[in-house]
């Protein structure tokens, strides 16, 4: 999957456990951790959005291009 | 996951439709095994469309033993379909619509109702044949009997077997946007 998700990387510079990013976004821990680990097929722009706003940063900042 | 107003709507009345498939699953073929029972010849004959082959002597144990077991052949294959039901719409009121165990519940529910359609073509001259088969010859009958109400519950498997097939597709969509966070 050439898409890289750094949202582990954003989470640990300011300093925030996904438990509580997870209830500020209104998603489960679960699919917080397959989101953080790349394994969903796919994040709604709405869930997007919410990150940044929560987390102070874009959506450049947590998701990356890798070609295999 | 939050539910629609439809899916809450859908769970709320699911809860009724399953007590409801509960107790005709039950109450279908007592109900039948009661009638042959306890009704008496006459009207056992004429609910059979045989009042015109009425036998001279009472009927045999035997006799009402067989056409009911015919009868109740149908009875008991539609109530193996309630139960289906009953799990299908327990199911839906637990807020599970679109899974593979749905599916497969819709299925056997097709399955078990061409099963009881089947059984109540066969049933028509089974029991014509042991309500007369004690007659003097030349009074006995086989009746073969097909019926509107046959042909709407060969329709009603087929439909259900074909939403079965649509829900299988919505099960994979579901799955699919499940993995969209």
């Amino acid at each position: 999957m050439p898409i890289v998700v750094r949202l582990d990387v954003v989470l640990a510079q300011r300093k925030m456990r996904s438990k509580d990013l997870a209830e500020a976004i209104g998603i489960t821990e679960a699919n917080l951790s397959l989101l953080k680990q790349g394994r969903v097929k796919g994040v709604r722009f709405e869930t997007l959005a919410k990150i940044c706003a929560v987390l102070g940063c874009t959506p450049g900042d947590i998701l990356d291009y890798a070609p295999d | 996951m939050i539910m629609s107003a439809e899916a809450v709507r859908l769970a709320r009345v699911s809860v009724w439709f399953a007590r409801a498939c509960l107790m005709l699953a039950a109450g279908v073929p007592l109900l039948v095994l009661a009638w042959w029972t306890l009704a008496d010849d006459a009207a056992l004959l004429d609910g059979a469309d045989l009042a015109c082959a009425a036998p001279a002597s009472p009927l045999a144990l035997w006799q009402r033993v067989a056409a009911g077991a015919a009868a109740l052949a149908p009875a008991l294959l539609l109530g193996l379909a309630l139960v289906q039901a009953r799990a299908l719409f327990s199911a839906f009121a637990a807020g599970r619509a679109f899974t593979a165990g749905s599916v497969a519940r819709v299925r056997r529910i097709a399955g078990w109702i061409l099963a009881a359609a089947a059984a109540g073509v066969l049933a028509t001259p089974a029991m014509s044949v042991a309500l007369t088969l004690a007659n003097p010859p030349g009074q006995r009958l086989l009746t073969v009997s097909l019926g509107t109400e046959d042909l709407f519950a060969l329709m009603i498997a087929g439909v259900l077997w074909a939403m079965a097939a649509a829900m299988a597709e919505a099960v994979r969509l579901a799955d699919d946007a499940a993995q969209i966070v």
